[in-house]
Formats: structure tokens, C-alpha cells, sequence
């Protein structure tokens, strides 16, 4: 038998050198041997993990792992390519979107149909917040032609459950109402806990999308009520859409409530890409911050100024058009409560702005889209 | 472009200077306009001064058969100068300031 040290296994493999003298201070490496204080380890050595071929989808999205400790888990993960997925989660969800896209790159066209679904999922929306749309929408064909293939009747209940479950993914969160996706409701049970939790974000968002505010809210109760562990990310996008949920209802105090606990189970990892992605669902929520929590609002606006303008652009390429190069996010953030029907007096408390600020804005507004009534606004504005 | 446009809006023998600011991001002039609710403003007869985004009134009728938008500017008693201006005068009687 031949052995190497714990430094060329480390390269070999593509790990830390840390984790390869966990496995084998915990008896995961057979044959290993302790020479002083040095490992070696049998150069046949290819991982502890169980079984190569069966890869967790979205490895961070689908993660307990503690809050404010996220690095530390990816750093864990020991098979290279579900850690380079979780690194790229990590660089999307931590607005770098650019390194996100570079990672996910490799594996787009990769046969492991798990590994393609997350790559050009995460390949679309990482490419978004680059401005490369084309990318962008590539990696939305690539998704729907793996997806399309395993909707067949001769695919693995696992994998068509993954399949219908991204083919949501990608509908709901383009707002793309694609009737020849199947339901994704049917499917959950087959997924691992963390996607079954952000399944239900998907179907409180389909409700929301339906103006089923009372729907939407009930599953997110039952969504943050059930699961015993953390799971620090599709809790923040249950959060969010029942924050976007409770604004169009008017209930703003628990609204906020929920905004907040989005906050805090954002903060110290700093995953602030979901409260970009929802800026103008949130109608405001997010301009709250800006005296109370500056970083934090800062941070979310600069995401928001990258993600949203490109979104559009894909969503709804004529109003886009105005939109994006008109408003600025708290002009939007304003014009979307106001096409709704709030009146001034109730965005001014609800933005904590006078009302002589908030007329100053929707003049503006109706200056820069050349309108002059909110019938008008309406076509600009996400329904 | 210059950074700054005055027009003066003329309605039932007043008239009211607004000044429009250059947006750059857009490339657009928009308007300062005055707060009529904090300093009210009437003209010769009386009528009151108003902003077309301003909360309507319990007085209020919309001036489309079918919608209710809920400013003073889709009110029929709205009056602007030129269709599209954001600010005109309100003609509904009860918020005409009597003549001395």
C-alpha cells in the first residue's frame, strides 16, 4: 500500500487540509496510519462520503447549519463538487455574484442531473445580477430541457421531483406563469427538508401571485411552525413573502415582525440576495431600515440597484425599459404602494417620510414614466 | 441642457411659477412644486390650489365612468391648465374661500 501525506491528499481530493485530518482523527480513512504527530494516508483514499453518485441538491439552501456559521459549513462538506455548489449558493446569497456564476459554470452541462439543475439555477439568477442576460437566459434553457426530460414517465420519482421542484423555482421567481410545469405541491414529500421548506416559499409565492394573500400567509405559518432544526435560508425567503404577504393586507406591525426576523437570520452571514430579489414586493419595508440599521440597508439597496433592473429586463422587457432607467428603488418602492391604492397618508407613516416628501416622490415618478394617474402606473408595476 | 426651467402656470387670472429641475439619471425636468396643504393658496375667485397626487377629499367624484384612483388629479372638479400638468385648482364649491 502506498501513503501520502495529509497535504497531497488534501490537493488530490480538493479539500481542506483540516477536513482530511478530521476523518482521520474520527476513523473514516481505512488503513491510515499515525507516524508522530503526522498522518498518511493510503493514496486510494477517495473520500468518506457514502455514495458518490447520490449529490444533495442546493447543499446550503437545503442546510440546519447554524446561523453566522455558514463558511464553516461549506468548509465541511466534504465531496468537491456539492461544496463547490454551496460555495456558489454562498457567493449568490452574499450578493458576489460574479464568483457565483464562474463556479457554476463547470457543471451546467454536467450528466449528474442533480448537479445541472442547481448549476443552471443558480447559473440564471447569478448571471441576472451580472447584467449578462443572455446568460441568463441560457441557463434558463438549460434548466428547462434537463427538467423537461425527467417530467417523463421513465425518470426516478427523485429526480422528477427535483426537476418539477427547479421548473417552479424558476417560474414563480420570473413570475413566468408556465402551464406545462406540473404542480409542484404533489412532489414535496420526495424532497429533502430544506427544498420541502423553500417548496412551500414557492407556493406561498404562487398564491401571492394569485392575490390568495390569506393562502400564502397559511402556508408560511405552517411552514415556520413545523421543522425542529434552523434552516437559516428558506426561512428567510418564508419570511419575506410573509412580510410581502402582510403589507398587501395592510397589517403592517406584523409585516414588519416578519421583515425583521428575516434580518436577523440574514445578518451575520450576510445573505442579504433574497431582500434584493423581493425589493419591490416589499414595498418600502426595506426603506425602514435606512436611519435604523445603515449598513444593512446600504448593502441591500446596492443588490437591489444590480439584481433588479436586469430582472425586469427578462420579466417585462417594455416596461423594463422605463422602469429600470427612470426609478430609483425608493422611488419604486413608493410607486408600487401607490398603485395599489395606499394613500399618501398611509406611505408616509409606512415609510416613516412626511407627506410632502412622498408627494415631491409621485410627482416625480410621474414625471420620469411621462403618466398622470396610477391606472397608468399600474402597467409599470410588478402584479 | 440647462439645469433648471422655470414655466408659469396661469389658471383662472393666477398664476404660479414652478421651477423644474434636470434629472440626469433620467434626462427629464421635474418639478418643484409649492405644498399647497401646508400653505394654501387660492386664485382671484377663490378656488383652491392643488396638487393632482393629493389624497382626494370626501367631496371628491372621479372623473372616469369606471375607476376610482382616489387623487384630486382623477377628480372631475380638477382643473388643469394643460391636460397632464400636476398641479390645477379645485372647482367644487365647498372648498372655494368666499370672496370678501
Amino acid at each position: 500500500m502506498h501513503y501520502e501525506s495529509v497535504n497531497d491528499t488534501a490537493a488530490r481530493l480538493g479539500v481542506t487540509v483540516r477536513a482530511v485530518q478530521k476523518w482521520a482523527a474520527a476513523g473514516k480513512i481505512p488503513d491510515v496510519q499515525r507516524v508522530g504527530k503526522q498522518w498518511l494516508i493510503p493514496t486510494e483514499f477517495t473520500g468518506p462520503f457514502v455514495d458518490n453518485k447520490k449529490r444533495t441538491p442546493m447543499p446550503l439552501l437545503n442546510a440546519a447549519f447554524t446561523v453566522g456559521h455558514c463558511e464553516k459549513y461549506i468548509g465541511e462538506i466534504a465531496e468537491h463538487s456539492t461544496r463547490d455548489i454551496a460555495l456558489a449558493e454562498y457567493y449568490y446569497f452574499t450578493g458576489d455574484a460574479v464568483k457565483s456564476a464562474q463556479i457554476t459554470e463547470k457543471y451546467i452541462n454536467s450528466q449528474d442531473m442533480t448537479l445541472s439543475l442547481c448549476a443552471n439555477a443558480l447559473y440564471t439568477f447569478a448571471n441576472i445580477s451580472c447584467g449578462r442576460l443572455h446568460l441568463a437566459h441560457y441557463g434558463i434553457k438549460g434548466l428547462d430541457t434537463i427538467a423537461k426530460k425527467a417530467f417523463g414517465s421513465k425518470a426516478k420519482a427523485e429526480e422528477k421531483a427535483l426537476a418539477v421542484f427547479f421548473s417552479n423555482l424558476i417560474s414563480v421567481l420570473m413570475h413566468m406563469d408556465d402551464k406545462t410545469i406540473p404542480p409542484l405541491y404533489a412532489e414535496l414529500v420526495k424532497l429533502p427538508k430544506g427544498l420541502r421548506i423553500f417548496g412551500a416559499y414557492l407556493l406561498a409565492h404562487q398564491a401571492y401571485l394569485k392575490k390568495d394573500y390569506r393562502r400564502a400567509l397559511g402556508i408560511t405559518d405552517m411552514a415556520l411552525t413545523l421543522p425542529e432544526e434552523e434552516y437559516p435560508l428558506p426561512k428567510i425567503y418564508i419570511h419575506l413573502i410573509a412580510t410581502v404577504s402582510l403589507v398587501n393586507t395592510k397589517h403592517i406591525d406584523d409585516a414588519r415582525q416578519h421583515f425583521l426576523s428575516a434580518i436577523e437570520l440574514a445578518r451575520l452571514d450576510g445573505l442579504f440576495q433574497p431582500f434584493a430579489e423581493h425589493h419591490g414586493l416589499l414595498q418600502g419595508m426595506i426603506e425602514t431600515l435606512r436611519f435604523k440599521d445603515t449598513d444593512i440597508y446600504e448593502k441591500i439597496i446596492t443588490l437591489t440597484e444590480r439584481f433588479s433592473d436586469n430582472w425586469r429586463s427578462i420579466h417585462n422587457e417594455k416596461a423594463a425599459k422605463t422602469v429600470t432607467v427612470s426609478l430609483k428603488p425608493n422611488e419604486f418602492s413608493v410607486a408600487m404602494l401607490y398603485s395599489r391604492g395606499w394613500r399618501v397618508v398611509e406611505i408616509a407613516g409606512h415609510l416613516e417620510l412626511s407627506e410632502r416628501t412622498v408627494k415631491r416622490i409621485i410627482s416625480d415618478i410621474y414625471e420620469k414614466l411621462d403618466i398622470t394617474s396610477r391606472g397608468e402606473l399600474n402597467k409599470y408595476m410588478l402584479t | 441642457m440647462k439645469k433648471t426651467i422655470t414655466r408659469t402656470f396661469c389658471l383662472d387670472g393666477d398664476i404660479c411659477d414652478v421651477v423644474f429641475r434636470l434629472d440626469e439619471s433620467s434626462g427629464k425636468y421635474l418639478g418643484d412644486y409649492p405644498d399647497f396643504e401646508m400653505n394654501p393658496r387660492y386664485t382671484e375667485s377663490g378656488y383652491l390650489w392643488t396638487e393632482a397626487v393629493r389624497d382626494e377629499c370626501s367631496h371628491s367624484e372621479s372623473a372616469y365612468s369606471d375607476i376610482e384612483y382616489g387623487d384630486c388629479g382623477s377628480c372631475k372638479y380638477f382643473l388643469r391648465e394643460k391636460t397632464g400638468d400636476l398641479i390645477g385648482i379645485c372647482t367644487h364649491e365647498k372648498h372655494r374661500k368666499n370672496k370678501q
